[in-house]
């Protein structure tokens, strides 16, 4: 009877832990409550059974002890975790350029969006209706994602302006496509081509498209330019063509035109960025090393994107 | 004994365009053999060679038609000058200047008295010019004069245009919507001291208004001219009908928000012939038929459904999707959705069936689809659900309300966000997999449909409403 008393209490103790440190459920008042608990049953179960007070006892008292001392432990670890994450956080200096101003962040892109947030989240269905009709942000993808917002919201006049609306945009998008891709068919003229294939990649990344149709265009997108690239094999093609192979995951293609590619040496710039990012995306820590040292000896010079990556990682030039 | 006759006025619909609006009216007519009917259809222009496309029901006196931009006096050797006296041109000032009074009636009937003036003497004159001059220095001063002139001589000419033709005689008028059905309806009651119903199957202002707002015909400084023109016109209707009624409580709702007094304000939802639509027998076929009633037209989106369906083809085999409606009215957008439907290589698996006796295709569906930006209350999902089929619907117009509302029975389909194609597939295939829940869905849609929408059931109100106008 005695062994499953343990037992049992050894159970709970676990789980108390389990609870307390992997699924961080119980706070610091609670955990000590439950392990005086086990304390308190092993002190009067001793004192019932008439065990030796001495060394049983001494038990039930260190049991909350050593819960307190795991508990402290894991405070100090985890600060320490979170101190990584403050540092890397506050380290401001890799997002300022040489102006000290933040790179790659567009202040009035955020800033519209915050506030676009904003008026989805708590105005009115009358301001809502005037938001969804007027906010008109250059960025198409902040507009569209304020139409999906509006697209489920409680209030059916602003479903009703946001289908409006987005239908507008979208079947504005269709229709300019179609044009284009009528236009280049016709002429074949590498202007055309540059002007289907830039609208087209837009079209792409502004979350109109999205799901099954996105992964579809994206395979249309990649036909044009493998049908085009048969003539014209402007660099610049085959790197728009590497980007869509890279979103699809078509790893094993990119690798295979990428090492064609890199015997012309003049383009490697462009093609060591893609390979950085195709084994950055593939989780190929060996490949980003071996580009690394490439990097290196070619003495090519290191774009801004695959520095952050090798950072990331770890590898340090 | 004699019958009474009734003027329906309807703008852009019955006997030329097919949709709800009009298989309404045809169903009114129909289902009104003791009474004549007269139409007074108003279409934009005579150039664009409209169609009838409805058979001509045998109580059915006599179509006249208005062409609203066909101004045909606008010719200078035509120039008479105008006879309005100070106190009519004070009247008019103040219609012009869209303000509602008391002599709104006033100022209908001098504007559609060819006598005092025409189209072209009225909005060419220095009276005109002047007025024109004056709101544009006290609202419009910053913006272009010569866009601000164009706009708002259009709207007034559009409006006496339509105002300076005869109408039919009869004993009551009824206009399905307000703008310039609405008025013609108010007008008919003034000159005939006959009543007048208006029924709305949307809300006109707020339609026009996002007509308006999509536009690119009217420069966005100008919008506004249009927007308050549209509204002012729905509030003469609202102001001199003797009924405003609408298809469900949200429009309602809307109609009394724009200026419709509550105490003329009534609700009489859509119809259909249940009995009939009931006794059709479902096909049994290998294949798993998804589809929809609709016309091939931007505002049903059938773009979304047809990528929806593109989603769906990846779960789902053996599946067809059917577009059963006309596909003539807007052939720009009926060859977008083929070249679409060629992109996604779906060419085997959708059909379009053009305008066809529905009753041959409904036994087909196994889900029936409404993927539209707006609609009204959908005649279309009314006759799928006394068929037994399940409807995804997007959350539009009365398509929640008819589905869902209804505790009573139960939920009879599944709404989704508008131009959401991943959700609908995702709703197509989840009921695709639960044959049970499909069956159930069915059923809940025939026994709401024939408890709340039966033909029936909303003829004899009108019947009821027209006998009242009458007596």
């Amino acid at each position: 009877m005695y062994k499953l008393t343990i037992l049992l209490l050894t159970i709970f103790e676990g789980q108390i832990t389990y609870m307390t440190f992997y699924l961080e459920e119980l706070n610091f008042l609670n955990f000590l409550l439950l392990h005086s608990l086990v304390s308190l049953i092993l002190f009067f179960y001793n004192q019932y059974s008439k065990r030796d007070a001495l060394i049983y006892n001494r038990l039930s008292f260190t049991v909350p002890f050593v819960g307190i001392f795991l508990y402290f432990l894991n405070i100090v670890f985890s600060k320490e975790k979170d101190f990584k994450i403050v540092d890397e956080v506050f380290d401001f200096k890799k997002y300022l350029d040489d102006k000290f101003f933040l790179k790659g962040i567009n202040i009035n892109k955020e800033l519209k969006l915050i506030s676009a947030i904003d008026t989805m989240n708590i105005e009115g269905e009358k301001e809502k209706k005037i938001f969804i009709m007027e906010f008109k942000p250059e960025d198409i993808k902040i507009r569209v994602r304020m139409l999906k917002k509006g697209l489920i919201d409680k209030d059916i006049e602003v479903v009703h302006y946001s289908a409006i609306e987005f239908n507008k945009l979208s079947e504005r998008f269709d229709k300019q496509l179609r044009k284009y891709k009528k236009k280049y068919l016709s002429s074949k003229k590498e202007k055309d081509f540059d002007d289907l294939i830039i609208f087209y990649g837009n079209l792409l990344k502004n979350e109109i498209l999205e799901g099954d149709i996105l992964n579809l265009h994206r395979e249309l997108y990649i036909k044009i330019l493998e049908e085009r690239i048969e003539e014209d094999k402007r660099l610049k093609n085959y790197i728009r063509l590497l980007d869509m192979y890279l979103i699809t995951e078509k790893y094993d293609l990119v690798e295979k035109e990428c090492q064609k590619l890199s015997k012309v040496k003049e383009y490697n710039f462009d093609i060591y960025i893609i390979l950085t990012k195709l084994y950055y995306e593939s989780k190929n820590l060996i490949g980003l090393k071996k580009m690394n040292s490439k990097y290196k000896t070619e003495e090519i010079l290191m774009s801004k994107e695959v520095e952050n990556i090798f950072k990331i990682c770890g590898i340090e030039r | 004994m004699k019958r009474q006759v009734i003027c329906i006025i309807a703008e852009g619909s019955y006997p030329y365009v097919v949709g709800g609006v009009s298989s309404w009216i045809h169903q009114l007519i129909n289902g009104h053999p003791e009474k004549y009917f007269k139409i007074l259809s108003i279409l934009p222009s005579e150039k664009e060679k409209a169609k009838v496309m409805y058979e001509r029901p045998s109580n059915l006196l006599e179509v006249k038609t208005i062409y609203l931009a066909d101004i045909y006096e606008h010719r200078v050797d035509k120039k008479i000058f105008m006879k309005y006296d100070d106190i009519e041109e004070n009247i008019i000032s103040r219609f012009i200047n869209m303000e509602l009074s008391e002599d709104t009636k006033k100022a209908l009937e001098l504007i559609s008295n060819k006598e005092k003036s025409s189209v072209f003497d009225f909005t060419t004159s220095d009276f005109f010019w002047d007025k024109i001059c004056s709101k544009y220095e006290n609202e419009y001063m910053e913006k272009e004069f010569n866009n601000f002139y164009w706009s708002y001589k259009s709207v007034f000419m559009f409006l006496m245009n339509v105002l300076q033709n005869e109408i039919p005689e009869a004993d009551l008028y009824h206009s399905v919507s307000t703008g310039y059905a609405g008025v013609l309806g108010v007008l008919a009651k003034i000159k005939y001291n006959k009543p007048y119903y208006l029924t709305e199957h949307g809300v006109y202002a707020r339609e026009r208004e996002e007509d308006i707002i999509k536009s690119h015909w009217v420069g966005n400084d100008f919008k506004k001219i249009w927007i308050d023109y549209f509204y002012f016109l729905s509030k003469i209707a609202y102001k001199y009908s003797d009924k405003i009624i609408s298809l469900f409580k949200y429009n309602s709702d809307l109609q009394i928000l724009f200026g419709a007094p509550k105490e003329k304000t009534f609700i009489i939802s859509n119809g259909v012939d249940v009995d009939s639509f009931s006794k059709i027998e479902k096909e049994k076929t290998k294949k798993f038929i998804v589809g929809s009633i609709l016309r091939i037209v931007p505002i049903k989106d059938v773009k979304m459904m047809i990528k929806a369906f593109k989603i769906v083809t990846n779960t789902i085999e053996n599946i067809e999707l059917y577009l059963i409606g006309p596909y003539g009215e807007d052939t720009g957008y009926y060859e977008e959705c083929k070249e679409l439907i060629d992109d996604l290589k779906l060419n085997s698996q959708i059909i379009f069936t053009g305008k066809v006796d529905v009753k041959d295709y409904l036994g087909k569906l196994n889900i029936f689809l409404l993927s539209s930006i707006s609609e009204g209350q959908p005649l279309s999902m009314l006759e799928a659900m006394s068929v037994k089929i399940p409807v995804i619907a997007t959350d539009v117009g009365d398509c929640r309300g008819v589905l869902t509302n209804h505790k009573e029975i139960g939920c009879a389909g599944v709404i989704v966000p508008p131009t959401s194609s991943a959700i609908m597939a995702a709703e197509i295939i989840a009921l695709y997999k639960n044959e049970s829940r499909l069956k159930l869905l069915g059923e809940r849609g025939y026994e709401i449909v024939n408890k709340y929408y039966r033909a029936d059931q909303f003829l004899n109100i009108y019947t009821k409403l027209y006998e009242e106008g009458w007596s």
